[in-house]
């Protein structure tokens, strides 16, 4: 009886302990997603620029260019090509609002020396324009880093090369897998697929060899591991541009694509499968000409949508796509097949034209044979704003522009606080009418490294930089 | 009466407490050998007591007599008062001695009453120590009747030429008499001498109980040695004979005997003694015309008294081994053709096998089991309300495991690897020793409860424990069945035997609950049940008294600790689910349904209960639902491993008995498989070769932090990823477990976290921040906190990446001071680009190293040193500040150290002080009993 007992206690005990079932896997962290993709913007709080393309050398120099609006201790970092060295460490104090800029030459001249910039408070931007006898190039420094990158207008036709420069200022190794896209839409490049980038290194790859003479290339830089910071570096023989990776938006704001000589392109591609209307909207100086140009384009292969032949220069676009796209503006030196969009090989007209350096040039101008200089880049807003952020640089044999595009309907008051190193400046007030873009003139040899840009509705801003180096387009950065 | 032709010898009695002398002086009376006289010393009355019609002479001391002899005297005849001689005693010696040339000759010693042999001359070894080679029950048949050379004769019978002897300057006065006759031989030997045995002299005598202190014996060896050898033996004798005096005196210990105090006096004797042993050593090696290798000749290799503390442990544990034949040259024969022997042999080699790594490379360092501190008194000190270590440290006391860890370390001389294999070989040897013993209170058969006890320790549920890493319960396997057999065995008459009892249920409880604070709850509730369905056995209910009593006194010897504690939060820490395998399960059903339908009828209830055990302990393994645990599930799978071993050993018990019916023999068949297979499932942790406990991980992990000499010592290590592969208690942050642990690799103490504290919460928050990107600079935000490291545990790339180990490396995979460090165990590991970095860092910015539990480095005046442990007043020295949640004291002594809590210090030592006395409650208890 006692064991019997005994038996069914246990079995009721033993079968409860059978039923139980085991629990659902625990949720694993509520962080970790690597990409830590933000809007490039300045913040007021101590943020992290990356700028991959700053080199001091024999042939080319950099300038750093910092601009905030609150006083701030700034942290220059940069990498050593000579791997396991120590890097350069510049550290500053900056009064704001003010600006700065720092000759990486003075700091080190070493080469290629990609950079990490921190600032310990905001807003404040950062921008990297280098210069040689033979180019100016640059654009604003990224301060979003995602795990997928987009860079557009890539070319290695003749006499052209691109290169993508891999940045890993982290901790963590980085594979890295870029796709190349064409007009052979999907171009496949096994060695371009984990790719390792230590950290705190960096890899230039030249894409000749892979991909040659392909007149339209996009690619798209992905991590599986750790992450990257790409810029795209495009050349020829006169001269050199060069623009981070971005992030897809279905807008894109460029208020200028072109100061002048030189022909500008949209490069395009679709962050999907699917086509993609893309609608380009022209915005002068006067009005704006609404869906100037239309296309269709596929899911997987890029667009070079020109831009020379809708409007007389200097004119913005406005960009608006059906979904997802990467956009970027390149403006190069005309070329002879004009109605192939310029960038088709042809015979080199620049021979009776001019550039932007005639006008201080003593000699006659039909007598002279000008070889023309210039081959710019620049990334989009993917949205206007009202607070922008613009540190830009001056060169005395150059000319800075800062451009507003206003492409709302109201009349937008800008007000433009310039940012010196070592005095303050009233605020410019301006004026932009709807549907316009508009320039303003930078003095030059005052020490101004920057324009803290305020309006009353929202507006695109971006500054050029023309000379007988060559021209630069740079993208403002909004403040958030 | 035959006159003396040559030798002309007077006899000397010397006096022994146990008396005798009438006796003694009858034998000489009638001796045929003419003596010159008798004269007794020392302490011994013959009135007017005459020898061959001579008055017995007395005297004080035998220098005395020596020097009052008449010329005439040529030999000594030394007798011990209570030694009867045979007639021709002497006669036959002096024969023997002038034959063979010899300056001393001893008799044959026989018992008085039995014939038995009690010496024929002695060997000894090395160290002094007499070696009679005989056994203690062997009979005079004439088998050793021989003339030969010995390297002593006792001195209850022995002749010394009297030239001799003065030459020798006499016989020590400071030894005992045995010791002193061996010494004379040997300084006889260095002068030349042949000692000799002649067994046609016999002399009767009582035994060779001298009666003399067994220190002053033990002193008087060793004053032996330190005079006769030369400085070469005495360089390796000594100190070699000091370190078998300390076994022996630790291992007497376990046998009842404390040799301890014996021990120490006897070297503190000799040391005081030691001028005048230089002396004597100088007049015995003057003149020698013999070496050490002559006196070699007549020893016997090895140590007589380690010979003799194996064959005492061999017999004591003998005697607590199942069956009823003791150890004995007779008995070996059948002891080995025993089932019982044959697999108890095979359980020892079966737990050496199992545990042969944790031998070699110590306790694997795998989640909750850490290697043990590698000093002992520090780690007791800790226990004692020292720091808690854990994490960022706290004051919250350290659990008793460490305390017991410390002591295992203090008694193996803080050996790397020995303390922690003694625990878990010893657990296991424990555990099949224990279930023999709680199995015998049934009177299972020995074989029948080895097996059972060899699936208990090593069984699916052991594993399920050692899989746990909890080493704590895994130990605490090993004491378990004890605790229950204690409590279940009959007792005897007597208040000693109670107290006994009640002093070892006690103690074992304290034990038990120390290794695993729940299993401490185990026998009461077990026991319980048992006396509910043996409702009538008095046994069974005493059994539950005790075990309540045992386990309230056992909770008190978990001070200090156990006044802080809450055993249902341990309880209910984490999740229960044993994820067991349903062969197995299947074959434990089979086996206990066999158990209850075929069983022995008398075993029947004992079945039943073991039925309920596992099927109870299978419950609780489970029960993560109810809210129970990972503790829980360890300390269930022992109790389920229990019941299934009660089974198991029913079933097999039974399989010897006759005459049983066809189906219960069926049912015994099909249960026998089900025993087979649990059989087969336990032998696997033999491949492992470390107790079922998972391998390494974080030696391998955290090596590399040794990589720069004082680094390790200096900084902390930030572990992250999953929770089951962080080195014990984590913490976490938005679902992501992580760690701080002391480089290389933490010990035992690290392992339970205390309550977070203030720098608990500034670590926590910091990493928030590095979460949620607000910084880049990680390395920098957790260089304050003393983390130089930081490793993400599991995969955490790849397509097979763990989520929480990728999640966790993406984080750190962005920050600029970081550097990636290349890790060939698959870890992501960084390290900090931050200097300097320390746990203990001064204002002049050197980082002070870890020593045990407090912080050192070079002293520096007016600065002060940042201690990143969890601020609280016990750091110093003073003066003592809170900086950021944590301390800031003066540098100025180049040492920080922690003050003990008192009233917890208090506490540890009120704990020692009463196993102290239940120890020596059950030592002179079982004395007296």
């Amino acid at each position: 009886m006692r064991k019997l007992l005994l038996v069914l206690i246990a079995s009721v005990v033993g079968i409860i302990g059978v039923i139980q079932v085991e629990p659902p896997p625990a949720p694993g962290p509520e962080f970790g997603s690597l990409d830590l993709s933000e809007d490039d913007g300045a913040v007021a709080s101590p943020s992290v620029w990356y700028c991959p393309w700053v080199e001091a050398g024999d042939v080319v120099d950099t300038n750093i260019v910092i601009g905030s609006d609150a006083t701030v201790d700034v942290g220059m970092t940069l990498l050593d090509p000579i791997s396991n060295t120590e890097p350069t460490e510049y550290l500053f104090n900056m009064v704001g609002p003010g600006g700065a800029g720092v000759d990486v030459g003075n700091v080190t001249r070493r080469g290629e020396a990609p950079a990490t910039v921190e600032v310990s408070d905001g807003p404040a931007a950062i921008a990297a324009l280098q210069r040689s006898n033979g180019f100016l190039s640059g654009d604003r420094c990224a301060v979003s880093v995602p795990t997928v990158w987009y860079l557009t207008g890539g070319s290695t036709k003749t006499g052209t090369f691109t290169e993508i420069r891999l940045f890993n200022p982290f901790a963590d190794n980085a594979e890295v897998t870029i796709t190349a896209y064409s007009e052979f839409n999907l171009d496949l490049v096994a060695d371009l697929e984990g790719i390792d980038v230590a950290g705190r290194s960096w890899r230039t790859i030249d894409l000749e060899p892979f991909l040659n003479l392909r007149d339209e290339l996009a690619f798209t830089v992905e991590t599986s591991n750790g992450l990257v910071i790409p810029a795209l570096i495009r050349s020829d023989e006169r001269g050199q541009a060069m623009w981070p990776g971005t992030v897809p938006s279905q807008t894109w704001d460029f208020p200028i694509v072109t100061p002048g000589q030189l022909e500008p392109f949209i490069a395009v591609l679709s962050a999907g499968e699917d086509e993609v209307t893309v609608t380009v909207d022209v915005v002068t100086e006067s009005g704006t000409v609404v869906a100037a140009r239309q296309v269709v384009i596929d899911g997987s292969a890029p667009q070079l949508i020109p831009l020379f032949d809708i409007a007389a220069p200097p004119f913005g676009v406005t960009v608006r796509a059906s979904s997802p796209i990467a956009a970027s503006v390149i403006a190069s030196v005309p070329t002879g097949d004009a109605d192939s969009g310029g960038e088709g090989e042809g015979e080199e007209l620049d021979v009776t034209r001019t550039t932007a350096a005639d006008a201080t040039t003593t000699s006659q101008p039909d007598e002279v044979e000008v070889f023309i200089r210039g081959l710019a880049g620049m990334v989009g807003a993917s949205t206007p704003s009202a607070n922008w952020m613009v540190p830009l640089d001056t060169l005395l044999d150059s000319e800075t522009t800062v451009w507003i595009m206003n492409t709302g309907s109201e009349v937008a008051a800008v007000s433009l606080l310039l940012l010196l190193a070592d005095k303050d400046l009233p605020p410019v007030t301006i004026f932009v009418e709807p549907g316009t873009t508009q320039p303003f003139l930078v003095d030059v040899g005052i020490g101004i490294y920057g324009v803290s840009v305020s309006a009353d509705t929202p507006v695109s801003v971006a500054w050029t930089i023309v000379g007988d180096r060559g021209v630069a387009l740079v993208a403002g950065t909004a403040s958030l | 009466m035959t006159p003396t032709r040559q030798a002309s010898v007077a006899t000397i009695v010397l006096a022994d407490p146990a008396g005798g002398i009438e006796a003694t002086l009858e034998a000489l009376d009638v001796q045929v050998y003419e003596q010159v006289g008798v004269v007794a010393v020392g302490d011994i009355e013959v009135g007017d007591l005459t020898v061959a019609g001579r008055r017995v002479v007395t005297r004080a001391t035998f220098a005395e007599v020596v020097s009052s002899l008449p010329s005439a005297v040529t030999h000594l005849w030394l007798v011990r008062e209570g030694a009867v001689p045979r007639p021709d005693a002497v006669s036959s010696l002096i024969a023997d001695m002038e034959r063979t040339d010899a300056g001393i000759g001893g008799s044959k010693i026989v018992g008085d009453s039995d014939a038995s042999l009690v010496s024929v001359g002695l060997v000894t070894d090395a160290f002094c120590v007499p070696y009679t080679g005989m056994d203690t029950s062997e009979r005079d048949q004439g088998q050793y009747d021989v003339v030969r050379d010995v390297a002593a004769v006792t001195g209850v019978s022995m002749v010394i030429r009297r030239d001799l002897l003065v030459g020798l300057g006499g016989v020590d006065p400071a030894m005992t008499p045995t010791e002193a006759a061996i010494d004379v031989a040997q300084r006889a030997r260095l002068k030349g001498a042949r000692i000799i045995v002649s067994p046609a002299s016999v002399v009767d005598y009582r035994a060779l109980s001298t009666g003399d202190l067994r220190w002053k014996s033990e002193a008087s060896r060793i004053r032996s040695i330190l005079k006769v050898y030369g400085p070469l033996t005495l360089l390796w004798t000594i100190p070699v004979d000091f370190v078998i005096g300390f076994i022996e005196a630790f291992v007497s210990m376990f046998l009842g005997r404390w040799l301890f105090f014996d021990f120490i006096k006897s070297w503190i004797w000799n040391i005081a003694k030691l001028p005048s042993t230089i002396s004597s050593r100088r007049t015995a090696r003057s003149g020698r015309v013999a070496g050490d290798p002559d006196l070699f000749r007549f020893q016997r290799r090895g140590s007589v008294k380690i010979t003799g503390l194996v064959q005492d442990v061999a017999s004591a544990l003998r005697r607590r081994l199942p069956g009823d034949d003791r150890l004995s040259i007779e008995s070996i024969g059948n002891d080995v053709r025993q089932p019982a022997f044959v697999v108890g042999a095979l359980a020892v080699i079966f737990v050496l096998l199992s545990s042969r790594n944790i031998w070699s490379d110590g306790l694997p360092a795998v989640g909750f089991t850490l290697p043990l501190p590698s000093n002992g008194w520090d780690a007791l000190a800790g226990y004692g309300g020292g720091w808690n270590p854990a994490g960022l440290g706290s004051p919250d006391p350290l659990r008793p495991l460490v305390g017991i860890a410390g002591i295992a370390k203090i008694l193996t001389l803080n050996s790397a690897t020995l303390a922690g294999y003694l625990l878990t070989a010893g657990s296991m040897l424990g555990g099949i020793w224990g279930m023999t013993r709680l199995l015998r209170t049934w009177s299972v058969a020995a074989a029948p409860a080895l097996i059972a006890g060899l699936v208990y320790v090593a069984g699916p549920t052991a594993q399920g424990i050692a899989g746990n890493t909890h080493i704590g319960t895994t130990i605490a396997l090993g004491v378990l069945p004890w605790a229950l057999r204690l409590c279940l065995a009959p007792l005897s008459d007597g208040a000693w035997s109670a107290a006994v009892r009640m002093a070892g249920v006690v103690l074992v409880f304290g034990v038990l609950g120390a290794f695993s604070p729940l299993m401490l709850l185990v026998a009461a509730p077990a026991l319980g049940i048992y006396a509910v369905f043996q409702m009538n056995d008095a046994q069974a209910w005493r059994a539950l008294i005790l075990a309540l009593l045992g386990t309230a006194g056992g909770t008190l010897l978990l001070s200090p600790w156990i006044w802080s504690a809450n055993l249902l939060d341990i309880a209910r820490d984490g999740y229960a689910f044993w994820e067991a395998s349903p062969v197995l399960l299947v074959a434990g059903g089979v086996v206990a349904v066999a158990a209850l339908a075929a069983g022995r009828r008398e075993l029947g209830v004992v079945a039943g209960w073991g039925t309920l055990l596992a099927a109870a302990g299978f419950l609780g393994t489970r029960s993560g639902d109810f809210g129970y645990g990972v503790e829980t599930e360890s300390v269930s799978l022992a109790i389920a491993g229990l019941g299934i071993g009660v089974v198991i050993a029913v079933v097999s018990d039974s399989l010897l008995t006759t005459g049983i019916a066809v189906a219960r023999r069926f049912s015994l068949a099909v249960g026998t498989v089900g025993v087979l297979l649990l059989i087969a499932a336990s032998l696997t942790i033999v491949i492992g070769g470390r107790a079922g406990l998972p391998g390494d991980v974080y030696v391998e992990a955290l090596g590399f932090t040794q990589a720069n000499e004082g680094e390790a010592s200096r900084s902390r290590v930030l572990v992250v990823g999953p929770a089951e592969l962080l080195p014990g208690d984590s913490r976490t942050i938005q679902g992501g477990a992580y760690r701080v642990i002391s480089a290389s690799v933490p010990d035992l103490g690290e392992a339970r976290l205390g309550a977070p504290l203030g720098l608990d919460d500034l670590l926590k928050a910091n990493l928030e921040s590095i979460i949620a990107g607000e910084t880049r600079r990680a390395g920098g935000d957790l260089a304050p906190f003393g983390i130089h490291w930081i490793v993400v545990m599991g995969d955490s790339s790849g397509q097979a990446a763990d989520t929480a180990s990728g999640a966790w490396r993406n984080v750190f995979a962005g920050q600029l001071d970081l550097l990636p460090l290349t890790s060939s165990t698959g870890n992501a590991t960084f390290v900090t680009d931050v200097t300097p970095v320390g746990r203990a860092l001064t204002s002049g910015l050197n980082s002070w190293e870890r020593s045990g539990w407090s912080y050192s480095g070079e002293a520096e005046e007016s600065r002060t040193v940042f201690v990143a442990e969890n601020a609280d007043e016990g750091w110093g020295p003073a003066p003592r500040a809170t900086v950021g949640e944590m301390n800031e004291v003066s540098a100025s002594e180049g040492v920080v150290t922690y003050t003990a809590d008192s009233v917890r210090r208090l506490q540890g030592w009120l704990v020692m002080l009463g196993v102290a006395s239940l120890l020596g409650i059950v030592a002179v208890g079982r004395r007296l009993r």
